[in-house]
């Protein structure tokens, strides 16, 4: 029975290992006719190399913290949100110089899970107001960071290269 | 009076050790890059030739959409070890396989596997408590077991991956006009 016990609990912790619910974060680009490439620019004639353009794109989510006795109920926190700052960047260099491109793309993908300090903190007052259960404080936080370098066709180049 | 001391120290350490745990994190970091793709890979509808030929939409035609994915693991929180994925040459071979040109519109996507991270969160929360505990009871009381359980939990809470799921997906396209701006 013991053994059985055992391999139970096993189990479910394998199980546990490779389940879990797919909640995917994109970042994606909607930009007309200007180039964000990822690997290089592969151009076999010159470019002028202008700068590094870097940005994220963050999703954070963090459960409720809540508690409830017989007669009393705190509800406290919970969040969620989208943060980013590299389309508006992105899309303003390309909008205001149309004969800039994106090459060179790199990215950087980002997870972390726990327990926040304040969630912790407001678990144990919501607790110790009310005398009952609370869960909560644990967050999820994914990033995608994005670099790329900042290229500039030149005209005469462009027109050589065709002719 | 004795035994009130080693409460109170008692419960010292379990809230020293409770406020270091509630902090604790698991976190993981893994570049993606492409340093030796063939052709062009680009996040937007258009791209440039290797003749610097801005091609859009209405100059290539697409030939299959794909997409794969892959969990890669890293280490991120008091200490970090990056990890690294290039994926130049399953892009190369999605090219070459549908006989395109190119890929538009790629896309990355990141997810976290909650069950992996929350398991390996929890362990961290015992290694921290264990790690705490031995600290304090090898200084107190110096012997071989308690260096030893201090030192590998210490080793275990420093180094405890985290895993990320990474999603790439695109359209494979040939171009089919040469000619026109």
């Amino acid at each position: 029975m013991n053994n059985k016990f055992n391999l139970l609990i096993t189990a479910c912790l394998f199980g546990l290992l490779f389940t879990g619910c797919k909640t995917w974060h994109t970042l994606e680009y909607e930009t007309d006719n200007q180039p964000i490439q990822m690997g290089s620019h592969l151009s076999t004639v010159p470019l002028d190399t202008l700068g590094v353009i870097s940005g994220y794109y963050r999703f954070h989510s963090e459960d409720a913290v809540y508690s409830e006795a017989e007669n009393i109920a705190v509800t406290l926190g919970g969040d969620e949100y989208v943060e980013e700052n590299i389309t508006t960047t992105i899309y303003r260099s390309l909008d205001d110089n149309p004969d800039h491109f994106i090459a060179d793309g790199v990215f950087q993908v980002e997870v972390e899970q726990g327990m926040t300090f304040w969630g912790f903190l407001r678990t144990v007052i919501a607790g110790a107001i009310t005398g009952g259960e609370s869960t909560g404080g644990e967050f999820s936080t994914q990033t995608i960071r994005h670099s790329g370098v900042v290229y500039k066709i030149t005209p005469n180049t462009n027109r050589d290269e065709n002719e | 009076m004795k035994t009130n001391n080693t409460k109170l120290f008692s419960l010292a350490i379990l809230f020293f050790t409770g406020v270091l745990t509630s902090g604790c994190s698991v976190g993981a970091k893994i570049a993606v890059s492409t340093t030796d793709v063939q052709y062009p890979v680009s996040q937007t509808n258009s791209f440039y030739t290797q003749q610097n030929q801005l091609t859009t939409e209405d100059q290539y035609e697409a030939l299959k959409d794909f997409g794969f994915t892959f969990t890669k693991w890293g280490v991120s929180s008091m200490i970090e070890i990056k990890n690294s994925e290039d994926i130049s040459n399953r892009l190369n071979k999605i090219i070459e396989k549908h006989d395109g040109d190119a890929i538009v519109n790629l896309r990355i996507s990141v997810n976290n596997p909650a069950g992996k991270n929350g398991l390996l969160w929890f362990s961290k929360t015992l290694t921290t408590t264990a790690s705490v505990l031995f600290t304090f009871l090898a200084i107190a009381d110096p012997q071989p077991e308690f260096t030893a359980i201090a030192v590998s939990s210490t080793g275990l809470t420093l180094f405890t991956p985290a895993a990320a799921d990474i999603k790439v997906e695109g359209t494979v396209v040939r171009i089919t006009d040469y000619t026109s701006d």
